[in-house]
């Protein structure tokens, strides 16, 4: 059957207006995606104000903001606030970026947030992130070796080091992997581009030593070739990585090892 | 759904050939345009020509071959697709050289 409409928890209905700050005169709307599947109702978007005069420079204090003053039962993840967890990755103007990297000032009039897009939402701003970390584990993130351990550890040369800068750096936020439209339409078979990029990272690790079952194991029409190169994935990169490089350089790897 | 290289290597050959073949194919056939039949059946059993033209549509059937099957894994999933998709370029291949086949013949007698 072809469905007409979208379903129910896709359609987004008018929220709740709080009232705004009467002292404030730097005054910043922010529109919210509000959603809890355990009550019946449809998503909606509340909309907050945030005194800017009495709020941090960035998303992610406004939400916090809005939190502990205006509503505490909006939900989000968030830990380091200085972009090295990961953890308050969502959809912020239309685009995917880690909350506490993204300034209030970059965005003039209204503020939408959304979780990260083509994620079942648990509450809020909190998407379910199981599939992401099931298709992390499943490239093996670790270093896999068949020769005796040494005594101290594993050595590599600076050479070799270098060549994982721009790989190690990545968070796990998922902004790349959500931002990937062929991840929204074959997310249950294509890894998408943060799992590539960490699978990239081991494979071109001097120290591991499993590189051709690694490479092996990506040769799928699905895990690796979905990727079409649309690239959305290095823009949407809040820590400036390119993992659609990563994965042509495992194309081109396969292409020497076929 | 294995051997992925395979598909990725073979789509980027077909590609890098029909760069230089289109621009052929596009050459002939802005020369030929509008010209008698026999005129264009007899410059295109040269040699050199039916080779290219050969050449171009088995590139050309190839790489859509390819292309579609992309698209129909991306969207519709189902392996009778595929299949179908198979056929058709299949069906269209055949068709294309038999009538190059044909003028080729036409041009050379």
């Amino acid at each position: 059957m072809v469905e007409l409409r979208l379903p129910k928890n896709s359609r987004v209905t008018e929220g709740i207006t709080w009232e705004k700050p009467s002292d404030a005169e730097n005054v910043q709307e922010v529109r919210i995606y509000r959603y809890n599947p355990e009550e019946s109702e449809n998503p909606r978007l509340d909309t907050f104000f945030v005194d800017l005069d009495k709020c941090g420079p960035m998303i992610l204090d406004a939400l916090i903001k809005i939190k502990n003053e205006i509503d505490p039962t909006l939900t989000f993840r968030r830990s380091c606030r200085e972009g090295i967890c990961g953890s308050c990755s969502m959809n912020i103007g239309g685009v995917n970026t880690l909350a506490c990297l993204k300034g209030i000032k970059e965005f003039k009039g209204p503020i939408n947030i959304y979780p990260l897009p083509h994620l079942p939402v648990i509450k809020d701003l909190v998407p379910d992130l199981k599939q992401f970390y099931k298709q992390h584990a499943s490239i093996k993130p670790w270093l896999e070796t068949v020769s005796d351990e040494p005594n101290e550890e594993w050595l590599q040369s600076e050479a070799d080091r270098k060549e994982l800068d721009g790989l190690y750096e990545c968070v796990m936020c998922a902004c790349c992997s959500t931002s990937c439209p062929s991840y929204w339409w074959n997310g249950d078979k294509y890894l998408g581009p943060a799992a590539l990029l960490h699978a990239y990272r081991w494979i071109i690790d001097s120290r591991d030593q499993d590189r051709k079952a690694r490479l092996d194991e990506l040769n799928d029409s699905f895990k690796l070739y979905r990727c079409h190169t649309i690239m959305n994935c290095a823009k949407a990169c809040p820590k400036g990585l390119n993992p659609a490089k990563a994965i042509a350089e495992i194309k081109k790897l396969q292409l020497q090892n076929s | 759904m294995s051997d992925g290289i395979k598909h990725w290597k073979y789509s980027r050959i077909s590609s890098t050939l029909l760069i230089p073949l289109t621009i052929w194919f596009v050459a002939f056939f802005s020369k030929n345009f509008g010209m008698p039949f026999e005129q264009v059946a007899s410059s295109l059993s040269t040699p050199l020509n039916s080779l290219l033209m050969l050449t171009f549509i088995t590139a050309t059937i190839f790489h859509l071959q390819q292309g579609l099957q992309v698209i129909i894994e991306d969207y519709v999933y189902k392996k009778l697709w595929i299949n179908l998709n198979i056929v058709f370029c299949g069906s269209l291949f055949v068709v294309s050289i038999i009538s190059l086949g044909k003028l080729v013949l036409v041009g050379v007698l």
